[in-house]
């Protein structure tokens, strides 16, 4: 049951120090500048969870507090539409597709060395999120709400303390 | 304690493994401000034949940081800007430099020639060399070095530049 809270307390620079090797540890650090298009969702659910705790500033970065609270708190079914909007625009930016396979690559390098803080399925839901054809929406919800019961079976205990 | 004449060997060891393939090789300093790390450049980007502002297309290969000059008609993404702080160039680049296992005032070894401009820390040539216990000395002998020559490298059209360390050891 720590296994997810101790990902959520580690910061890029404890991830990067997890990653041993050059290759891996250059798809992590390429997903995590990020892309030079706005795309707030795509930016919150992935970014946001490869970069764990940001430790520059919360207001210049998406970290994974904001992840969080997006599945959390959010409406799973707008979280949703709102990504298939944003990748409606992905193919007229083709930065945007080059960059979903950066993150792509940054979440099965999380994979091999990070497999013990998060679980492999939590893993393989984001990466099936992002090679997932745009128009199911339904299944996307679907995979936001087994992230989300992932989340909270994981912090449960945490969020009714903070919520008390 | 090794002698100046054999760590200034050493050096020329580093640095002749690099002549002839690039026009410019020197040591710079890993810089931090609240934002990040930035790599100084200095007058690297006059042999690139870019200039402060440019945007520069970073790739990572065999243990070297690549910084190629972007042109309209490429097309990619994720590009660092040709800053300056002060009179010197500078590249930001926190993510990559820490990926590469650089921190704040560790040397690097910049490299150039038309177009691109390679970043390699300097502690992997001395593992290469089997000098990495013998780091701090070198490190040192490479600082007197600046403090002692001040020298001044006056190029082909008469340019003058301070700090060429390359030229020291040729």
């Amino acid at each position: 049951m720590v296994m997810y809270y101790r990902y959520r307390t580690m910061s890029w620079l404890d991830i990067l120090s997890k990653i041993e090797d050059d290759r891996d540890k250059w798809f992590y650090v390429t997903a995590l500048r990020g892309c030079d298009v706005y795309v707030r969702t795509i930016k919150t659910l992935f970014t946001g969870f490869l970069r764990g705790r940001c430790v520059i500033g919360r207001c210049m970065y998406t970290d994974i507090e904001d992840f969080e609270e997006l599945i959390i708190e959010g409406k799973l079914s707008s979280i949703a539409h709102e990504l298939i909007e944003e990748a409606k625009d992905l193919e007229k930016h083709s930065m945007l597709i080059h960059y979903m396979d950066h993150v792509i690559d940054a979440l099965e390098v999380i994979n091999k060395y990070l497999e013990e803080y998060v679980s492999r399925r939590l893993q393989s839901i984001a990466v099936i999120l992002f090679k997932q054809e745009w128009d199911r929406v339904n299944d996307i919800v679907k995979l936001l709400e087994e992230i989300r019961e992932y989340i909270l079976r994981e912090l449960g205990n945490e969020i009714k303390r903070e919520g008390a | 304690m090794l002698k100046d004449e054999i760590l200034d060997n050493y050096i020329s060891i580093i640095f002749r493994k690099y002549l002839g393939k690039w026009d410019y090789i020197d040591v710079r300093s890993i810089v931090k401000d609240r934002t990040g790390l930035a790599v100084k450049i200095g007058i690297a980007i006059r042999f690139a034949k870019m200039s402060k502002g440019d945007q520069v297309l970073p790739r990572y290969k065999d243990g070297y940081l690549y910084f190629y000059k972007w042109e309209e008609k490429d097309w990619t993404y994720g590009l660092l800007k040709i800053s300056s702080r002060g009179d010197q160039a500078i590249i930001k680049a926190t993510y990559l430099l820490v990926a590469m296992g650089l921190k704040p005032k560790d040397l690097a070894i910049i490299l150039a020639k038309p177009k691109v401009i390679a970043v390699r820390p300097l502690d992997e040539d001395l593992k290469e060399l089997g000098m990495i216990d013998k780091r701090e000395v070198i490190l040192q002998r490479l600082r007197r070095k600046f403090e002692a020559e001040d020298t001044v490298f006056m190029d082909s059209n008469g340019r003058k530049y301070r700090h060429l360390l390359s030229e020291f050891y040729m």
